[in-house]
């Protein structure tokens, strides 16, 4: 069998230089340099995101209600019992007297598998001016936790909004055209 | 104040405290849009009577 030694700078080209298997389970050592397509990483670590889920209200949504009314699910199967799952959830709102208060507010929450409340939102508008209770103000709610299903069968995560004084919207279209959107992360333990 | 505005505002007028769920896309402020309401509260409301209220505002 021919060997060739290649010495310093010098290269060969594996996808068509080679026949046979390269044992790759020894004798390889180094880090491939992030400049070289590489990580530059000598190992891995705990931590890394397996997979990522999304869902995205399209819609403008209004709510009188002080019933939680579901607005979102989003799924998630997770690869192992031992990982966590990031929610995220970024929540564009409206608050709105509806002729009914000058304190319009609501709430927005996830709940997780088994219907636990895993964080919740408020918004918040006391600062209506106007006679006749129709002032309007809009922000942004962000929901974060980090969950532990402990399985590997499918999560459901859930997005609920309600009101608590005058109308409540969780909005998505036109002018916050995919404004509201949950995001999922499987992380490795 | 918009259409869609006078609409939750005259429902409100003329049946207080009611509890809906409503989604709307920006579009026609209409009957189509009002019988879309989901209830959560009980209604007796017609569009006819809330269209009338909405153009008094």
């Amino acid at each position: 069998m021919a060997l060739t030694r290649l010495g310093p700078n010098q290269s060969v080209n594996l996808a068509t230089n080679t026949t046979g298997n390269l044992n790759l389970a020894s004798q390889v050592t180094g880090t491939l340099a992030t400049g070289n397509g590489g990580t530059g990483a000598t190992s891995f670590t705990a931590g890394k995101v397996l997979q990522v889920v999304t869902g995205t209200i399209t819609n403008d949504n209004f709510v009188t209600s002080s019933t939680p009314a579901t607005l979102l699910t989003v799924n998630i199967t997770p690869s192992a019992t031992t990982s966590k799952v990031f929610v995220t959830c970024a929540v564009q709102y409206n608050n709105y007297g509806n002729g009914s208060t000058s304190y319009p507010n609501g709430k927005c929450q996830i709940l997780d598998q088994d219907d636990n409340v895993l964080v919740r939102g408020y918004g918040n508008f006391a600062g209506n001016v106007s006679t006749d209770q129709t002032d309007q103000f809009d922000s942004t709610i962000v929901l974060n936790n980090l969950d532990s299903p402990s399985s590997t069968s499918q999560q459901s995560y859930k997005l609920q909004y309600y009101a608590g004084a005058g109308r409540f919207g969780i909005l998505g279209a036109s002018t916050r055209l995919n404004g509201t959107i949950m995001t999922l992360m499987e992380i490795a333990a | 104040m918009t259409d869609f505005d006078k609409m939750t505002v005259s429902i409100e007028k003329l049946q207080a405290n009611s509890e809906y769920t409503l989604e709307y896309d920006g579009g026609n402020v209409d009957e189509a849009l009002f019988n879309s309401i989901n209830w959560v509260s009980s209604n007796s409301l017609t569009w006819t009577a809330v269209k009338a209220e909405m153009d008094k505002l």
